[in-house]
């Protein structure tokens, strides 16, 4: 299943709704101006995860996931490299010094990041399928591969065939800019639900 | 013979009172609805006093949009809310009980719906004081540590 064109700009704009609201609870929360974009979406084979978040070969294992079920199930996941996601708790968090490790601190914002930004995603997927969601508590999972934390809970095994609704984004906070990347697993045709919804809401405007 | 193990039937009340964390659940316009043994022992505020309490009245620092937003947000959407010892300290003043008189709970709280037509919402706090102590003082020591290889 390939994106078309109006399809895939439906849920970048999707994204950057869900984001745009995150950006701004952040930006309250930190008291710094913290932006966040979402260049682009696309889908991906579970199996090529990995290969297409790594930047210069560093793999994305700092992983704040959250699942949800309801009219849409599935698996979030906000995922940095790992110097990406303590740098960016250490501006957040205000500290003095770049941490070197994964400490209760640390992991207490990122956990809340990844709380924020992901309710965002998901909040604004469920604006516009109509689905009622429920969600469960973020959870950290440190030196992780982030297509087997997708995986992992899923109700089926079989990773073949398993499509994920992928994107960058970019936080902006204190002129610095740390990457990161949104990936969501969707059960039961969950993307097909999504995909359907952008037309659905063209045709009602 | 029956292998059947046998149910034990806890009540709700009896269930949270039993939690080494404070519980407590609100419904959408923050009254408590419930409120556990150990919120009872943290704040001095029995469960008979705590019914009907205005979470956000009777601690006004809810109020603030960095909670009180996102408290909404769970009754509105059904998404949880984590809010960091990190970032928050602690979501209720509880006077302090360990590391000494000026050191108040540091606490870890999640926020989350109850039922489906979100009319409550479970707010369960951690107490992490203990766990944010020893960080403190490792810190202390790594860096005086790191002063002495200097």
């Amino acid at each position: 299943m390939c994106l078309r064109d109006d399809q895939r700009d439906a849920l970048t704009e999707l994204v950057n709704i869900g984001v745009g609201r995150a950006a701004a609870s952040l930006s309250e929360l930190t008291g710094e101006r913290v932006e966040l974009s979402i260049p682009r979406v696309f889908l991906c084979d579970l199996e090529r995860l990995n290969d297409l978040v790594q930047v210069d070969g560093e793999p994305f294992d700092t992983l704040v996931f959250q699942d949800f079920t309801g009219g849409l199930s599935g698996r979030a996941v906000l995922a940095f490299p790992r110097m990406s996601g303590l740098k960016l708790g250490q501006l957040l968090g205000n500290l003095d010094s770049l941490p070197n490790e994964m400490d209760l601190d640390l992991s207490g914002i990122l956990m809340e990041v990844g709380n924020i930004v992901l309710n965002g995603v998901l909040g604004s997927m469920a604006n516009m399928t109509g689905a009622k969601l429920s969600c469960a508590v973020a959870e950290l999972l440190t030196d992780q591969d982030m297509a087997a934390a997708l995986a992992d809970r899923m109700s089926t095994g079989n990773r073949e065939g398993r499509r994920v609704f992928l994107t960058k984004v970019r936080f902006h906070v204190a002129t610095r800019d740390i990457s990161g990347s949104i990936a969501i697993l969707f059960e039961f045709g969950g993307i097909e639900s999504l995909l359907q919804a952008p037309l659905a809401g063209q045709t009602r405007g | 013979m029956s292998t059947e193990t046998p149910c034990v039937t806890v009540s709700q009340k009896e269930l949270l009172d039993l939690l080494p964390l404070g519980v407590c659940i609100i419904d959408g316009e923050m009254k408590v609805c419930q409120w556990n043994a150990t919120l009872v022992n943290w704040t001095g505020i029995t469960q008979e006093s705590a019914i009907g309490m205005n979470l956000v009245d009777r601690y006004p620092r809810l109020s603030a949009w960095c909670f009180r937003d996102r408290l909404n947000q769970v009754f509105s959407t059904g998404t949880p809310a984590i809010f960091s010892a990190a970032f928050h300290k602690y979501f209720i003043p509880v006077p302090p009980r360990q590391g000494g008189p000026n050191t108040d709970m540091i606490q870890q709280t999640t926020v989350r719906p109850l039922d489906e037509a979100l009319e409550h919402a479970l707010v369960v706090i951690q107490d992490v004081t203990a766990q944010y102590l020893q960080m403190e003082e490792l810190r202390k020591e790594r860096f005086r540590l790191e002063k002495v290889v200097a």
